[in-house]
C-alpha cells in the first residue's frame, strides 16, 4: 500500500540512495575559461583558466599558468592581463589602461596557451544595469521529515527583489550573486575574558544561479521577485545582512547561466529533462571543432543590501549558546571561516 | 491415428457372424468399411493411410462378416478384430496378433461404451455420402451464430485437433476451410460462449452453419482465446499478439487491478523505460509512436497515476490486440504499433453486476437488457481512492498530496432489425495528483462514440463511425514567485467508413475512408497566485486534417500460403490561423526571423501526402509450423513533445507543420512458428528491423514549454531498431504460461547530438527477458509468478566539472546516453481464489493476493549524481520496497 506515496516522493527524489557505478573516465580535459568584465569604478577584468578534472579521488581542476590573456574592443584597442595567480589573470581598468569601458561598448578575450593554442570568446555587449530599489524578505514555515523520520517545522527567509528592469530605455535580462555577512559571538564567558563578536562573510552559493529575463517581462519593474530562500540557523541568530549584486548580462550570458543554472538545480525527479553540454561563447582558433567550457561576458553592476532581524520569538538559537564549553570556534570566532574582528564597512548598525 | 464412426448399433447377434449381403464395383477399402458401417451399426475402426487405395469389386450374398472381412483384407497385410463383440479393428495383421495393451482397451471402452447423449452429441453430417470421394479433400463452409439472437458472430476459433487444422470466423461470422474427407473432432470456442466440441462427418463439399449458447460458467468473464489453437501458426499477421485477458487476470498486478498495457509489457518486443512511466515502447518504436485506440475512440493518454495504470477498464473489454510488425491498412498514423482494445457489449437476456474493491481502488459495471435481445446497456466505472493511505505516511509533504483516478464507460446497443446494429459509447477519465504545493497534475479524456454496422449482404458488411473525443491537461508547479500552470488540450472529430466483402472463403476483401481533423492547444503558462512572477505565453492552437483512404485484399493462396496485401494513401493538410516565422536557414533558438507570415483561418501551411504498402504472408511448411514476413511503410503526422524519459501529462501533442516534417519508418519482420504437443505448446523467433528515415529529436535544454516556435527546439534526423524476439508458450496444464525475450537494440542519429553519431535512445535495452508462469491447482486455485530482466537502459552521465570563480562546480556530462543506468530485475506473485463452479449460485466471488517486487529490489528509474569531494552515483527507485494486495472482485445476477 505504499506504492502511491513511494510515487510521490519518487517524483521529488525521495526514493533515493548511493549506488555503486562505473562513470566513464579517462575522456580527455577540457579546457574552461571564465571571464568577466565588470564596469565598476575602477573597471575590472577577471579570467579563470583551467581544465576540468574528473571524479578520480582527489583530482581537482588543473588552473593553467602562463597563458597570455588579452581583452579587446572593437576599435582594436588592447589589454594585456596580468597573472594574479595560478590560473587568476586580473586586472583593473582605469581611463587610459587600455580599451576603455563604456556602456555599450563590446568587448572579447583572446587566450593564447604556453602551447600556443589560441582561443577567443564572442563580443559581448556592456549592457547598463538598472538601480535596484531594494530588497525584501519575509519568514515562511514547512513541516518537513528530518533524517530521523520524525516531522518537524522548519523556518526559511524568503528574499526578494523589486527593481526596475529598464536601463537607458532598454529592458535587460539580470543576473544576481550574492553575499551573506552575520554576526558570530563566543560563547560568554567570566570577566575578564574578552567576549569576541566576529562578522562572517560567505559567497552564497546555496542560492544557486539567479538569472531573470527581462526582456520577457510583463511590464517594466520587477516587484517581490523571489530570489532564493535561506533556511533558519544560527546565521540570522542576530544581524544577517543580505548584499545582492544586481547585474545587467549579454543574451548569450544568459543562455549561458540559464543552462548552468538547469544543470545544478537538476530536481532529479521523473519528468526532469536530461542534461546537456552547456553553450557558452569561446570557440578555438586552431580547431574550431575543439569543445571549450566557459563564458566571457560583460556586466555592468548595481549593489543593493539588505538587514535581517527576524521578529522577536521565532529568534533561531546563536552558534555558541550559553554555557558552551569555551572550545573551538566558541572559544575564538576567527576560527570560524571568513570571519574577521572588522566590521564591513557596509554594515548596517 | 483412428478414425471411428458412431452408428446405432445392431446387436442379438456375434459381429463374426452377421451376414452381408452387398455389392461393390470399383471402390476403395475404405469407402466399403464405410457402407459396412451403415449397414451393419457397427463402428470400424481402421488408421486411413494404412488402407490400400486399390478400387475392389466384390459381391457378397448373406456371407458372415468375418468372411467378408477375411476376404476384404486377404491379399494385404491387414487383418481384422472384433473388439468385445462391439466394433471391428482393422490393422496389420502383426500388431493384431498381439496382445492389446490395457491402455488402449480403456481407451477404447471409454469411446465406444460411453452412452450416446451422456456427454457427446451426435455427429454433425457434412455433405453428402453418395459424392464422398475417398482420399479427397472437401470445403466445408458457413457461419456461426448467437443461439439467442441470431448475430453473427466474428473470430470464433473453429479447430479439428487430429488435423491440426483451424480457422476463425470473419467479420460476417462465416468461415472457410479445406478438410480430408472423413470423420473428425471439431472443436469451437468463442468468447463468452460455451465450448463445442462435436464429431463431424465429412463426405464432401457442404455447409455447416452452428449457433453457439452463451457460456455457463464464468459468463461475465472476458475469456478472450488466441482464436485457434494454432492461430500463431495459421495466421498471415506478422507480429501480432493477442492479450487472453482471462489469464491477465491472475497474474500479479498493482493493487490487485489486472492491466492491459502491464501485461503487454510481459509480450516479447514490448518495454517500458520504468515504473510509473507513461506508455509502453514498442520495438524500438517512442511511447507516442504507438496507436491506442479503444473502439474507433484514439487515446492520447491512456495512463492513470502519471504510468501505474492503464485506463482500460478489464471487466469490459471484449479484445486486446497489439500489432506490432506489419498493421494492416485500415490502421495509420504511427510508426512502431497499434494497440487496438474492444469493449464488449451488455448482456442481451439478464442484469448483472459485477466489481471489485482493493484498499485503494474499486471497480462497479452493471449490464443487461433494456430491450430483450434487441438493446442492452452496458456501464462500468473505477476509482482509486488512495488519500486515506496517503495520510498514514509520516511525512507531511505525503500527507498533504493527492492522488486519485476515475474512469467511467457506458456502451448503449441496439439491434436494428436482422442485420443492423447501432453502437453508441461514451468514456470519461479523469486523474489529479498533487504532491504538496509543491507541483500537481490534473488531467480528463472524455470522448464519444457512435459507429453503425450493416449487413448489406451475406458476404458485404458496412462499418460506420464517428468519434468525437478531448483530453486536456493542467500542470501547476512551484509556489510563490515561480508557481505557474501550464495547461494542453487536443480534441479531434474523426469519421470512418468501412466495408468488408468475402466473395469466398479465400478472398476477403476491406476498404474504407477516413477523416481525423485535430485541434490542438499546444500550451498555455500562466501565473498561478497573487505572487507569481511567471510570464504568461501561449503557443497559438494549431488545426490540421488527416484524411486516409484504404484497401487491403486476405488471399488464401493455397491451404499453406496466404497473402494479405494493403495500400493507404493518406492526405495531410496543416492549416491556419496560424502564424509562422520564416528563418535565413535551419530554425534555431539563435535563428533571427526574417519574415512572419499570417494565415487566416483555413489556409493550408503545409500539405503532405503518403502512400503506405502493407504486406504480410504466411507459409505453412507443417501442420504445426510457419514461415511469415510482414513489410509496412508508416507516416506519422501528430507527436508527442517530450525530452524527459517518460511524457508527462501535459506533455502536448505537436502536429507536422511545414518544419517539423511527418516522422517516417519502413518496418520489416520475419518469423517462424512452431508449435508442438498438439499446439499445446507454441513457440515463434521474429526477427524485425525498423528504418525512421524521419525523425526529430531535442537540442539540449530545449524549451518545450508553451513555445510557439517549438521547431526551433527540434533536430531532425533518423532512427532504427532492430532485434530478434524469442517465445516460448505452454497454454495449457498444471503448470502453463511462457517466456518472451527480446534482443534488440533502438538507435538515433541527429546532426547536432553526438556529434552526428549514432546514439542509443532512452528505452533501449539490448535484453529483456520475461517469464509467467501458473499453476492451476483446480479451475478455482491458480498461483501465478511473473519475472522481468532488462538491461539498464541509457542515460548521459557526468565525465567531468569544473569550478566557477564563486567556487560553484559545475559537471560537465558526456555525449547523450553514453551510460546506462543497472539493470533491472522484479519477481511478482499471486494467488487467486475463483469463484465456484455452480451457476445456479447468484453472487460469486474471488480473492486475489498479490507481492509485487517480491524481494524487495530497488530498481532504479534513473541514476543522477551529487558531488561534493566525489563524484556519487544515486539511483531513484520509483518502488523501492514490497508491495502487497488484496483485492476482492464479485459477480452478482
Amino acid at each position: 500500500m505504499l506504492l502511491l506515496p513511494c510515487l510521490v516522493l519518487g517524483l521529488l527524489s525521495a526514493c533515493v540512495d548511493e549506488i555503486s557505478l562505473d562513470i566513464p573516465r579517462g575522456e580527455q580535459a577540457r579546457l574552461v575559461i571564465i571571464g568577466a568584465l565588470t564596469q565598476g569604478d575602477p573597471p575590472r577584468v577577471e579570467v579563470t583558466i583551467s581544465r576540468t578534472a574528473d571524479f578520480t579521488p582527489g583530482a581537482v581542476p588543473e588552473l593553467i599558468e602562463g597563458a597570455s590573456v588579452q581583452l579587446e574592443d572593437r576599435a582594436g584597442n588592447v589589454r594585456r592581463l596580468t597573472e594574479r595567480g595560478k590560473g587568476q589573470y586580473a586586472d583593473d581598468l582605469p581611463p587610459g589602461a587600455g580599451p576603455p569601458i563604456v556602456t555599450g561598448g563590446e568587448y572579447r578575450l583572446q587566450v593564447s596557451l604556453p602551447g600556443g593554442r589560441r582561443y577567443a570568446s564572442g563580443w559581448s555587449a556592456l549592457l547598463p544595469a538598472p538601480a535596484a530599489d531594494s530588497l525584501s524578505f519575509d519568514l515562511i514555515s514547512r513541516d518537513e521529515l528530518n533524517s530521523a523520520g520524525n516531522t518537524v517545522t522548519s523556518r526559511y527567509v524568503r528574499f526578494f527583489a523589486h527593481t526596475p528592469l529598464l536601463a537607458d530605455g532598454r529592458r535587460v535580462a539580470l543576473k544576481w550573486d550574492f553575499t551573506g555577512s552575520y554576526l558570530l559571538r563566543e560563547a560568554p564567558v567570566q570577566a575578564p575574558a574578552v567576549q569576541k563578536l566576529c562578522y562572517v562573510t560567505e559567497k552564497l552559493n546555496r542560492a544557486g544561479v539567479v538569472v531573470f529575463d527581462g526582456r520577457e517581462a510583463l511590464s517594466d519593474r520587477l516587484e517581490r521577485h523571489l530570489l532564493f530562500e535561506e533556511k533558519v540557523s544560527f546565521r540570522f541568530g542576530e544581524v544577517y545582512q543580505l548584499t545582492a549584486y544586481q547585474q545587467a548580462i549579454p543574451p548569450d550570458a544568459l543562455t549561458y547561466w540559464s543552462q548552468l543554472r538547469e544543470i545544478l538545480a537538476r530536481t532529479r525527479g521523473v519528468f526532469d529533462a536530461p542534461p546537456g553540454t552547456v553553450r557558452g561563447n569561446w570557440q578555438g582558433l586552431d580547431d574550431p571543432d575543439e569543445t571549450v567550457e566557459g563564458i566571457f561576458f560583460a556586466r555592468s553592476v548595481d549593489t543593493v543590501r539588505l538587514k535581517v532581524i527576524l521578529p522577536d520569538g521565532s529568534l533561531p538559537p546563536v552558534y555558541c549558546e550559553p554555557p558552551a564549553e569555551r572550545s573551538g570556534i566558541c572559544a575564538d570566532c576567527l576560527l570560524y571561516p571568513n570571519s574577521s574582528l572588522e566590521k564591513p564597512d557596509y554594515w548596517i548598525d | 491415428m483412428f478414425l471411428f464412426f458412431r452408428p446405432n448399433n445392431g446387436r442379438g447377434q456375434s459381429l463374426e457372424t452377421r451376414l452381408v449381403d452387398a455389392r461393390y464395383s470399383g471402390q476403395t477399402l475404405e469407402e466399403i468399411a464405410a457402407d459396412l458401417q451403415s449397414r451393419l451399426g457397427i463402428p470400424f475402426f481402421y488408421v486411413r493411410r494404412s488402407l490400400p487405395a486399390e478400387p475392389l469389386t466384390r459381391s457378397y450374398r448373406a456371407m458372415p462378416l468375418g468372411e467378408v472381412l477375411t476376404d476384404l483384407l486377404g491379399g494385404s497385410t491387414l487383418g481384422h478384430l472384433f473388439y468385445r463383440d462391439y466394433a471391428v479393428i482393422i490393422g496389420e495383421r502383426a500388431i493384431l496378433e498381439q496382445d492389446y495393451s490395457v491402455a488402449l482397451y480403456r481407451a477404447l471402452s471409454k469411446k465406444l461404451l460411453t452412452p450416446p447423449g451422456a456427454n457427446e452429441l451426435p455427429p454433425i453430417v457434412v455433405g453428402a455420402i453418395q459424392q464422398k470421394r475417398p482420399g479427397s479433400q472437401a470445403r466445408v463452409s458457413g457461419t456461426i451464430v448467437d443461439a439467442g439472437s441470431g448475430e453473427s458472430l466474428t473470430g470464433v476459433s473453429l479447430f479439428f485437433p487430429e488435423l491440426e487444422i483451424g480457422t476463425t470466423t470473419n467479420e460476417s461470422g462465416a468461415f472457410g476451410l479445406e478438410l480430408p474427407v472423413g470423420n473428425w473432432v471439431l472443436r469451437v470456442q468463442s468468447l463468452g460462449y460455451q465450448e463445442l466440441e462435436r464429431p463431424l462427418e465429412l463426405y464432401s463439399d457442404g455447409r455447416l452453419d452452428l449457433r453457439l449458447d452463451k457460456g455457463a460458467i464464468a459468463l461475465q468473464e472476458v475469456v478472450v482465446r488466441e482464436r485457434a489453437p494454432d492461430a500463431n501458426i495459421a495466421g498471415a499477421q506478422i507480429g501480432l499478439t493477442r492479450l487472453d485477458m482471462q489469464q491477465i487476470k491472475t497474474l500479479p498486478a498493482f493493487l490487485g487491478e489486472a492491466d492491459v498495457v502491464r501485461s503487454l509489457l510481459t509480450q516479447p518486443g514490448v518495454s517500458t523505460v520504468g515504473e510509473g512511466a507513461a506508455g509502453f515502447n514498442v520495438r524500438g518504436g517512442n511511447v507516442d509512436q504507438n496507436l491506442v485506440m479503444q473502439g474507433e475512440t484514439f487515446l492520447f493518454n491512456s495512463s492513470h497515476a502519471l504510468g501505474f495504470f492503464s485506463t482500460f477498464n478489464p471487466d469490459l473489454i471484449s479484445s486486446v490486440e497489439l500489432f506490432k510488425g506489419a498493421m494492416p491498412a485500415r490502421y495509420g498514423g504511427r510508426l512502431a504499433s497499434v494497440l487496438d482494445v474492444e469493449l464488449r457489449n451488455g448482456d442481451f437476456s439478464r442484469w448483472r453486476l459485477s466489481g471489485g474493491i482493493s484498499p485503494v481502488s474499486g471497480r462497479l459495471t452493471v449490464e443487461g437488457p433494456l430491450v430483450p435481445d434487441k438493446s442492452s446497456l452496458i456501464a462500468g466505472v473505477r476509482g482509486a481512492y488512495s488519500d486515506w493511505v496517503l495520510r498514514l505516511v509520516p511525512d507531511p509533504r505525503v500527507q498533504e498530496s493527492a492522488a486519485s483516478f476515475l474512469d467511467a464507460n457506458l456502451r448503449f446497443t441496439n439491434r436494428i432489425g436482422e442485420r443492423q446494429t447501432l453502437i453508441l459509447s461514451g468514456y470519461y477519465a479523469q486523474d489529479n495528483f498533487r504532491y504538496a504545493d509543491e507541483f500537481g497534475f490534473a488531467y480528463q479524456t472524455r470522448s464519444g462514440e457512435v459507429e453503425h454496422r450493416t449487413e448489406l449482404r451475406k458476404d458485404l458488411r458496412s462499418y460506420l463511425s464517428a468519434t468525437v473525443s478531448d483530453y486536456h491537461s493542467r500542470q501547476d508547479e512551484g509556489e510563490g514567485a515561480g508557481a505557474a500552470r501550464l495547461s494542453t488540450a487536443i480534441r479531434y472529430l474523426k469519421f470512418k467508413g468501412r466495408l468488408t466483402y468475402t466473395p469466398s472463403d479465400a478472398w476477403q476483401f476491406e476498404g474504407g475512408l477516413s477523416s481525423v481533423h485535430y485541434k490542438v492547444r499546444p500550451g498555455r503558462l500562466e501565473a498561478l497566485g497573487p505572487e507569481s512572477n511567471i510570464i504568461p505565453r501561449e503557443a497559438e492552437a494549431e488545426q490540421a486534417l488527416e484524411a486516409a483512404a484504404f484497401l487491403q485484399g486476405d488471399w488464401a493462396v493455397s491451404p499453406a500460403f496466404s497473402l494479405s496485401v494493403g495500400l493507404r494513401g493518406v492526405y495531410y493538410r496543416y492549416f491556419g490561423p496560424q502564424t509562422v516565422l520564416r528563418y535565413p536557414g535551419a530554425p534555431s533558438p539563435e535563428a533571427v526571423a526574417t519574415d512572419t507570415i499570417r494565415f487566416d483561418r483555413g489556409a493550408s501551411i503545409a500539405t503532405y501526402a503518403s502512400l503506405e504498402p502493407r504486406l504480410s504472408m504466411r507459409y505453412r511448411l507443417t501442420a504445426a509450423a510457419s514461415i511469415k514476413a510482414g513489410y509496412s511503410r508508416t507516416v506519422q503526422f501528430i507527436n508527442q513533445i517530450y525530452n524527459a524519459d517518460t511524457p508527462t501529462p501535459t506533455s502536448v501533442w505537436q502536429l507536422s507543420t511545414d518544419y517539423i516534417r511527418p516522422f517516417r519508418s519502413h518496418n520489416v519482420s520475419l518469423g517462424f512458428f512452431q508449435n508442438v504437443a498438439n499446439n499445446r505448446i507454441e513457440t515463434s523467433l521474429e526477427g524485425f528491423y525498423r528504418d525512421m528515415d524521419a525523425l526529430a529529436d531535442y537540442r539540449d535544454f530545449a524549451d518545450l514549454t508553451a513555445n510557439p516556435f517549438l521547431e526551433q527546439e527540434l533536430l531532425a534526423g533518423r532512427g532504427r531498431a532492430y532485434g530478434l524476439e524469442l517465445s516460448l508458450r505452454r497454454r495449457q496444464g498444471l503448470l502453463n504460461g511462457w517466456i518472451s525475450y527480446t534482443l534488440s537494440r533502438s538507435e538515433r542519429q541527429v546532426a547536432g547530438i553526438n556529434g552526428g553519431s549514432w546514439y542509443p535512445a532512452n528505452f533501449d535495452k539490448l535484453h529483456d527477458l520475461n517469464a509467467t508462469a501458473n499453476i492451476s491447482f483446480n479451475r478455482r486455485h491458480q498461483l501465478s509468478f511473473t519475472f522481468n530482466y532488462s538491461t539498464g537502459r541509457p542515460t548521459t552521465a557526468p565525465v567531468g566539472n569544473y569550478i566557477l570563480p564563486g567556487g560553484v562546480t559545475v559537471p560537465v556530462y558526456s555525449g547523450r546516453n553514453a551510460l546506462r543506468i543497472p539493470d533491472y530485475h522484479r519477481l511478482d506473485a499471486a494467488y487467486t481464489i475463483g469463484p465456484g463452479l455452480r451457476k445456479t449460485k447468484r453472487l460469486r466471488t474471488s480473492w486475489t493476493f498479490a507481492v509485487y517486487n517480491l524481494y524487495g529490489r530497488r530498481n532504479p528509474f534513473s541514476v543522477f549524481f551529487t558531488q561534493d569531494a566525489l563524484l556519487t552515483a544515486r539511483r531513484l527507485s520509483i518502488l523501492g520496497g514490497v508491495f502487497p494486495s488484496v483485492t476482492l472482485s464479485f459477480e452478482l445476477d
